[in-house]
């Protein structure tokens, strides 16, 4: 009997087992979990102050974003009613565009480009890329009583500029306000780009326009 | 005399075999499973209120900026509001027992409990119109939401994933009229597009230096 016999060979199987056992435990980097994820070293990860929409039990309404406080104005606000509502001192529409919002936009033409870009976002949806309102969303959710009406009648096109803006801002029978999500400018934006979609359909062409943006095609 | 029998001869060498195995495997361990590719990805909560992104950024081709609309004016893309989700929802599946923490929160007054997804550490500063204005679209971060039933995160949110794109951004810049859009590639880019993203490329200027983001 020799010394090899005597002592233990060594035995790469038991590692290799456990090695395999952990993994088909631990499994695949990045499976999808419910549980929120480990963080290893915390330094500094949680500091003792609010992320935008982070829950507060200080406040009743348990948001640690407060609103503004009622009669002040925020840096962003537009002071000018006119712009701001769609209406004027004397209470009627405003006629047009305010001169100051094409200046401010950097001309009429650079105003409705990027009211085509924020049509496509907020508007297209349930108006359509035409304005004819054939949107997706009234086709998808198959009620009737939401297919907004088309925006090329007489109706519409000789409806002024302010009220389509207000229309925007308060909402309008079905039509949620959009005053929360699209800021003044982008309305007058909006404004400029229906105006310029009334044109082009005006006689009866029917060439849709590409849409600029829009998630999933 | 012979004190040690002759096999002791390979000791050294199957110690040293096992402590490089032990070893590997401890790192493979660390850096496989204890890294934010094991970690963060893949993390799924669950949200009071079963939203679809597949559905309407999705079969709707609702844009991300519908809800998420202060996503190029903030440093926060933002959870929308009760209001954006009655927009739609006070007429459409207004019956919808799914829908039923929105309507008690517009009602109440109360908001939806929401469960933030993508989290970065507090010592991390990260700003979503910065990375927008720059070309950099939403899902190079946070992959084709479009197409998730539950809202997954998809990459690492790890600092050295950062520096990965702060140092070589080319592949993750596209024409801002193209930043919310999940399908498009540099492939379906046009010749005006191209023109676009070289020139947004050309003024980017990613921070590589520590207090770009720790400040």
């Amino acid at each position: 009997m020799s010394a090899a016999d005597t002592l233990p060979r060594p035995a790469w199987g038991a590692p290799a087992l456990a090695v395999m056992a952990l993994a088909m435990i631990a499994g695949c980097q990045g499976q999808t979990s419910a549980e929120p994820p480990i963080v290893p070293v915390r330094n500094m990860h949680e500091l003792p102050r609010y992320d935008a929409q982070e829950a507060s039990p200080y406040f009743a309404d348990g948001r640690a974003m407060r609103p503004p406080v009622p009669h002040t104005i925020a840096r962003e606000m537009e002071v000018d009613e006119a712009i701001d509502t769609g209406v004027d001192v004397e209470g009627d529409y405003v006629l047009s565009i305010p001169e100051a919002v094409v200046a401010r936009a950097g001309g009429l033409e650079d105003l409705t480009r990027r009211g085509h870009e924020r049509y496509d976002v907020y508007c297209v949806p349930c108006h359509g890329g035409l304005g004819d309102g054939n949107g997706m969303v009234p086709e998808v959710s198959g009620v009737g009583t939401i297919r907004p009406p088309t925006f090329h009648d007489d109706r519409l096109r000789h409806a002024p500029d302010g009220q389509i803006y207000a229309t925007i801002r308060n909402g309008i029978r079905n039509m949620p306000a959009y005053a929360h999500n699209v800021p003044v400018h982008d309305r007058w934006a909006i404004v400029a780009y229906v105006r310029a979609l009334q044109v082009n359909q005006a006689d009866g062409r029917t060439a849709a326009l590409e849409p600029q943006t829009g998630a999933g095609r | 005399m012979q004190i040690f029998p002759k096999p002791l001869n390979f000791l050294p060498l199957v110690a040293a075999l096992g402590v490089a195995a032990g070893g590997g495997v401890v790192t493979f361990v660390f850096v496989y499973y204890f890294s934010p590719s094991n970690l963060q990805v893949g993390y799924a909560p669950e949200q009071p209120v079963p939203y679809s992104h597949r559905l309407h950024a999705g079969q709707l081709g609702m844009d991300c900026r519908y809800c998420h609309a202060n996503v190029e004016r903030s440093g926060e893309a933002m959870v929308p509001p009760t209001q954006t989700c009655m927009g739609c929802h006070s007429q459409v599946r207004t019956e919808s027992a799914r829908l039923a923490p929105v309507r008690e929160s517009w009602e109440t007054g109360m908001p939806v409990e929401w469960v933030r997804v993508h989290n970065i550490p507090d010592h991390a500063y990260f700003d979503h119109s910065v990375h927008l204005a720059a070309g950099v679209g939403c899902v190079s971060c946070h992959g084709r939401v479009d197409r998730m039933e539950v809202v997954t995160v998809q990459e690492p949110l790890s600092m050295g994933w950062c520096l990965d794109c702060h140092r070589n951004p080319d592949d993750h810049i596209r024409p801002i009229s193209r930043i919310t859009d999940m399908a498009w590639t540099s492939e379906d880019a046009t010749e005006a597009e191209r023109r676009q993203m070289a020139g947004l490329l050309a003024r980017a200027v990613p921070p590589e230096n520590c207090s770009g983001c720790h400040r």
